[in-house]
């Protein structure tokens, strides 16, 4: 049997793979419904055109076999292989109740976010002491002029009078009253007003922010802003002078010097006088502060420098490169001369420099005479003993003399013997002015250097400007005409190279300028230690100076010393006290509070000492009061007071002789009028040994008192204590007694309550996040 | 000779103005007072008897009708305004204060289902569906003077037949209930929507006032059916035990609504989380036929075919107060005024009563003293409210006596079942 099933079984698999096999290679062929091929459209589907599950390939696969394989049709049947790979059929729609239910699902969601959006409202509704209707009073109402006016009780016949005579005057009063009543009030609801306000607000600070920007920067003090804007300035000049050149060069030729002309103005500015509010109030403390003097000092030096005229490095003499060396070291230093004025100087200079190349042979002669003449002020000018303030009063007497004379305007020179006296003894008085008011701050030493210095420049400076001078400005008046004929051509075309040299310049210098940012951190850090450098110089001048004024004056080095020693002393004292207080605190003296001894002195190691020592303590105050005793004890006290007392009603005197010796109460008198009350008269609790039943408690009362904890309290305490705090005004008061008092909701009658609205949802702290976060003002940076 | 008097500076012991409040001089120490709190509690029951003595809600009866009240609608801006729809097809606007009907005229032919007003503008005209299965459109105040023709200013008539209307609030949709939940324009005669889940029939739909898209109908299958307009479907289904009447939407809390059951009970829902009911709550007889709520949403009324109207606050299980008169049948609908002060009942037998919300109010206007001598007797009786002389006087009510035994029944009914 077992051997035919199998063999049965066999036969079935045999089969079935016979099947499979011919199904799979007949497969095509058999297919007894045959695919659907195009027809004509009709709305007749017949059933047998139908696909078969298994064969949704189908029509176009079927197609792409018939193309060949190479050719035209190779590439159409790729491209239709590619696309069938990519595209999925979809897929197939959900039943209906199914579908359905997503969707109500999905609503539902969406309506329960909804409603969630009014949760903080509502709780804060529910917790709120006092709720007063109408809720959402619109915070303001527009009303109509009419409404206005109009009585609401109606109108008195005296009015009404008027009224009519008036309406019997003139008809035009109706057709106002139609035009406001068909004027329909216009209302914003509060996100809109919330918005218009913020807008009106943004636009108000956009203003103040441009206003208050204009004042900053006319306040600006820094250089490379400065800097900024005279290059741009520079720039636009230098186009105009460019184009000027091309029309007119003797215009460009004035223009010229009319640039040198405010270049030396700005030398002349105020900056660094030392006539600022800053200065002033130094020159008030430099009497007795030797810092501000310092600082004044220093002031006064910058300002010195700053004015300096700068050295033209391309002069054609080589002296004077060499003299100049010091100085000019200390131009490059100083980043406000270098960049301030490199455009100018050199444009100028170079300009400058092609007419003296031009004109040197023609006027040789001239400028030896004017060298001759101006070598007397150069003599007097080098005579007078100058330090840095001495620098400064120089600048100004040349701002004087611009206004008087028009020959003193450029270098300030070339004037007589007598009036260069004057100028002298008015320096001197100046000088010696500042000198006592700063009571000589400056170094001996560096003064002397100053002074040295100061003589050089001085004839460096008178040597070349004069001849400079003698080279392009006098034979310019002489035969200018003469010279721009001849010249013309040359001209334009040296300059306009210098210009677009200068211009190249002018456009590498953002760059430059760049780089810098970039490696900004570096320079910063530069800068700081540059600038830690020079406090230690200062420092250290400060000590030289402090030394020198000892080896001049006897009492100065004492002064500075005892503010040092104090120090000092102050110093040592702090490190003496601080510590060792709080150690000898700490350890040594026992606070003086509740908190028991053992628990102060607890370490690691004492704690269980210390805890046992607690336990200790505990069961010694238990060891001594017996409760139970004391328990009964206390039953016998209140048994022994709630006893039954005699009644006594005797009355002293009463029924006896008067006067002295009479006997106390008489034996009859208390048998009479004392009542005894049986000793013993069983209590509740005479058996029970652990309980005290209070048989005086009043029955009465309980009735109104309360039973079980009512819901909301935790705890009998807090219920007993809301009971037990008044709220009358009797007893506490009036104001507390109204704030306890208060109703829960107010009504307003007649008034209608509307349904919150959607303006509840607006929070004001939102509005203002949002604000923030959408549309925040962010100002320009300066 | 000198005659010695005693003689006091008036100023001392008369009043400047009689406004002037007398100085009492007061020491707060409480050992000072050692019966602070008895006085006090005798004040509270004092406070809470003179409440039940002064309790007397019963207002006034509009009188009119020639058939049961079935419709009322307040009007959204008016307090003083309300109408009225009778079984047969009469509505009445009324003037509350003064007790009278302003306007009346046939509006349907068959029962007036139900009235609403359009909450925007200034509610000049109102809706109102017949067993006609007509849906009208009136003027609050029609202009004819007598009555005899007064026009709708719109009929649209229904496919199917109409159980009730509500009006969306500060919009311009309004629904309708009957084989299925319709939602109109004010502006077409077409509804926009249409919206059916299964079930033969709707017995009333509610718009939520604050979230205004959101929607309840009581279906006849004991459901009680949520839709959202814009979504334009239905969003969830709620199956009662029993049928539900009227949902009330919660108008200071939109998710909140409480439905009128058939079982006496009212369920009150969350609607974010329609699993269960919060709060449940019961004291009526029979079947609730209406609820609506007050406008600051702390408490509501029910009607009931137990010829009662009870107040509920929201979150409290039984009601705290029932009011109820020998005539009064059984009730039809019930509305609190805007205004949170009074409540209008209509019910078969003909009247529409007006009570006051709160029974023992005081009308009017109040000096200030009185008012805050009531505040602080209020305050008493909420702070002793727990103490059972003031609870059992505070919750004593006479009621009639097929409710008392109603009552008693159930309780007993009640015992019975917590004891299996």
């Amino acid at each position: 049997m077992e051997e035919n099933f199998s063999d049965e079984e066999l036969l079935d698999t045999q089969h079935s793979a016979l099947l499979r096999n011919t199904a799979f290679t007949y497969g095509k062929k058999f297919q007894r419904i045959k695919p659907p091929s195009r027809n004509e459209p009709s709305l007749e589907i017949s059933e047998f055109h139908l696909v078969r599950k298994g064969e949704k390939k189908g029509l176009v696969k079927d197609l792409t076999l018939s193309l060949d394989k190479a050719g035209k049709h190779a590439i159409v049947s790729q491209k239709v292989k590619k696309v069938q790979k990519l595209i999925k059929p979809l897929p197939a729609p959900l039943e209906k109740p199914e579908a359905e239910k997503i969707k109500r699902t999905v609503a539902f969601n969406a309506t329960k976010s909804l409603l969630n959006r009014w949760d903080p409202i509502v709780s804060a509704n529910r917790v709120v002491d006092q709720l007063s209707f109408p809720l959402n009073v619109p915070f303001f109402k527009l009303r109509s002029p009419n409404e206005f006016l109009s009585n609401p009780y109606g109108k008195t016949p005296l009015e009404k009078e008027v009224e009519s005579i008036l309406s019997r005057l003139s008809g035009k009063k109706k057709e106002e009253e139609k035009d406001y009543n068909s004027k329909k009030v216009f209302f914003l609801n509060r996100k809109e007003i919330m918005e218009q306000r913020r807008e009106l607000a943004r636009l108000r600070a956009q203003q103040s922010y441009k206003e208050s920007k204009a004042r900053q920067q006319n306040k600006i003090k820094s250089k490379k802003y400065h800097r900024i804007l005279r290059r741009e300035r520079t720039k636009k000049q230098l186009k105009e002078f460019e184009e000027l050149m091309k029309v007119d060069p003797e215009a460009a030729l004035k223009k010229l010097e009319e640039l040198e002309n405010t270049r030396a103005e700005e030398r002349l500015t105020l900056r660094h006088r030392s006539t600022g509010q800053w200065a002033r109030n130094r020159a008030v403390h430099a009497k007795y502060d030797k810092q501000s003097r310092e600082m004044l000092a220093q002031q006064l030096r910058l300002g010195k420098e700053l004015t300096q005229k700068v050295r033209v490095s391309d002069s054609s003499d080589g002296e004077e490169d060499m003299t100049e060396g010091n100085e000019l070291a200390n131009h490059e230093n100083n980043p406000w001369l270098k960049k301030g004025s490199d455009e100018y100087q050199e444009f100028i200079t170079g300009y400058r420099k092609f007419w003296g190349d031009q004109l040197k042979n023609k006027t040789e002669d001239d400028t030896k005479r004017f060298n001759n003449e101006n070598r007397v002020p150069t003599v007097i000018n080098s005579d007078f003993p100058a330090g840095s303030a001495s620098e400064k009063v120089d600048g100004k007497e040349s701002a004087k003399f611009n206004s008087v004379s028009a020959a003193l305007t450029k270098f300030g020179f070339i004037v007589s013997d007598t009036k260069e006296e004057n100028l002298v003894l008015k320096r001197d008085s100046s000088v010696k002015r500042v000198n006592c008011d700063w009571e000589c701050t400056v170094l001996a030493e560096s003064m002397r250097d100053n002074e040295k210095r100061v003589n050089k420049r001085g004839k460096k400076k008178v040597r070349r400007e004069v001849g400079a001078e003698g080279s392009a400005e006098k034979p310019i008046d002489r035969d200018l005409d003469d010279l721009f004929e001849e010249m013309e051509v040359s001209l334009k075309s040296k300059a306009q190279d210098k210009i677009s040299l200068l211009k190249s310049d002018i456009n590498a210098e953002p760059l430059l300028e760049e780089n810098e940012k970039s490696s900004g951190a570096r320079k910063e850090k530069k800068n700081s230690s540059r600038s830690l450098q020079e406090k230690k110089n200062s420092q250290s001048f400060m000590d030289e100076t402090t030394t020198s004024l000892g080896t001049h004056s006897g009492n100065k080095p004492s002064i500075t010393e005892r503010p040092s020693m104090n120090l000092y002393s102050k110093s040592n004292t702090t490190v003496e006290i601080d510590p060792k207080k709080f150690i000898s605190i700490d350890d040594n003296k026992p606070l003086n509070s509740g908190i028991p001894s053992i628990i102060e002195t607890g370490d690691d190691n004492e704690d269980e000492s210390a805890s046992m020592s607690n336990c200790i303590t505990i069961a010694a105050a238990f060891t001594e009061d017996d409760v139970v005793t004391e328990f009964k004890q206390e039953k016998e006290a209140i048994v022994e007071e709630n006893k039954p007392k005699d009644i006594d009603l005797t009355l002293p005197g009463w029924g006896e002789w008067a006067g002295k010796g009479v006997p106390e109460v008489s034996r009859r008198k208390k048998k009479r009028f004392i009542f005894k009350v049986s000793q013993h008269i069983p209590r509740k609790d005479d058996k029970k040994e652990s309980v005290i039943i209070n048989e005086n408690a009043d029955v009465k009362a309980r009735t109104h008192q309360v039973n079980e904890l009512p819901y909301p309290y935790v705890g009998v305490e807090t219920f007993e204590a809301s009971i037990r705090a008044p709220i009358g005004s009797t007893w506490i008061p009036e104001m507390a007694h109204e704030k306890l008092t208060i109703p829960k909701v107010t009504t307003l009658q007649g008034a209608v309550i509307e349904p919150l609205t959607e303006d509840a949802l607006l929070d004001e702290s939102e509005m203002k996040n949002g604000y923030n976060q959408d549309e925040e003002f962010i100002p320009e940076e300066l | 000779m000198k005659v010695k008097v005693i003689s006091r500076n008036p100023d001392e012991y008369l009043r400047a103005t009689k406004r002037d409040i007398y100085k009492v001089p007061r020491n707060f120490d409480p050992v000072l007072h050692p019966f602070e709190g008895p006085r006090e509690y005798t004040r509270a029951l004092n406070a809470v008897k003179l409440e039940r003595i002064f309790a007397k809600p019963f207002v006034g009866n509009l009188d009119g009708h020639r058939e049961g009240v079935c419709s009322l609608a307040k009007h959204p801006k008016r307090v003083s305004i309300l109408v009225s729809g009778a079984y047969d097809g009469e509505v009445r606007v009324w003037d509350i204060a003064r007790r009278v009907s302003t306007a009346s005229w046939q509006a349907h032919n068959g029962w007036v289902r139900g009235i609403c007003f359009s909450p925007t503008e200034e509610g000049d005209c109102f809706w109102t569906v017949g067993d006609d299965a007509t849906i009208k459109v009136w003027n609050t105040s029609p202009k004819d003077e007598m009555n005899n023709d007064v026009r709708p200013l719109n009929t649209i008539i229904s496919k199917s037949v109409l159980t009730s209307v509500s009006h969306q609030w500060g919009g311009k949709l309004y629904a309708t209930s009957g084989d299925c939940c319709q939602v109109w324009d004010e502006t077409r005669d077409e509804p926009l929507q249409s919206h059916s889940w299964g079930v033969d029939s709707l017995y009333s739909v509610s718009f939520n006032p604050v979230q205004t898209n959101v929607l309840g109908a009581c279906a006849s299958d004991r459901s009680m059916i949520f839709y959202d307009v814009r979504m334009s479907g239905p969003i969830r289904k709620v199956i009662m035990q029993l049928r539900s009447n009227k949902i009330a939407w919660n108008p200071m809390e939109p998710f909140v609504f409480t439905c009128a059951s058939e079982d006496y009970n009212l369920y009150s829902f969350d609607a974010r989380s329609l699993g269960q009911p919060f709060n449940v709550h019961m004291d009526h007889t029979s079947a609730v036929t209406d609820v609506d709520y007050s406008p600051t949403g702390k408490e509501f009324i029910s009607g009931s075919y137990d010829k009662t109207v009870r107040f509920f606050e929201l979150d409290k299980g039984h009601s705290r107060d029932v009011y109820h008169t020998k005539r009064m049948q059984r009730l039809t609908c019930v509305a609190w005024s805007l205004d949170a002060k009074f409540v209008a009942t209509a019910s078969d037998e003909m009247n529409i009563r007006i009570w006051k919300a709160r029974a023992a109010e005081k009308l009017g206007n109040l000096k200030p003293r009185e008012k805050r001598a009531l505040e602080y007797a209020a305050a008493l009786r909420e702070k002793f409210a727990f103490h059972p002389q003031i609870k059992r006087i505070a919750r004593h009510r006479q009621v009639p006596k097929h409710i008392y035994n109603a009552q008693k029944e159930m309780r007993a009914i009640k015992d019975k079942m917590s004891r299996k």
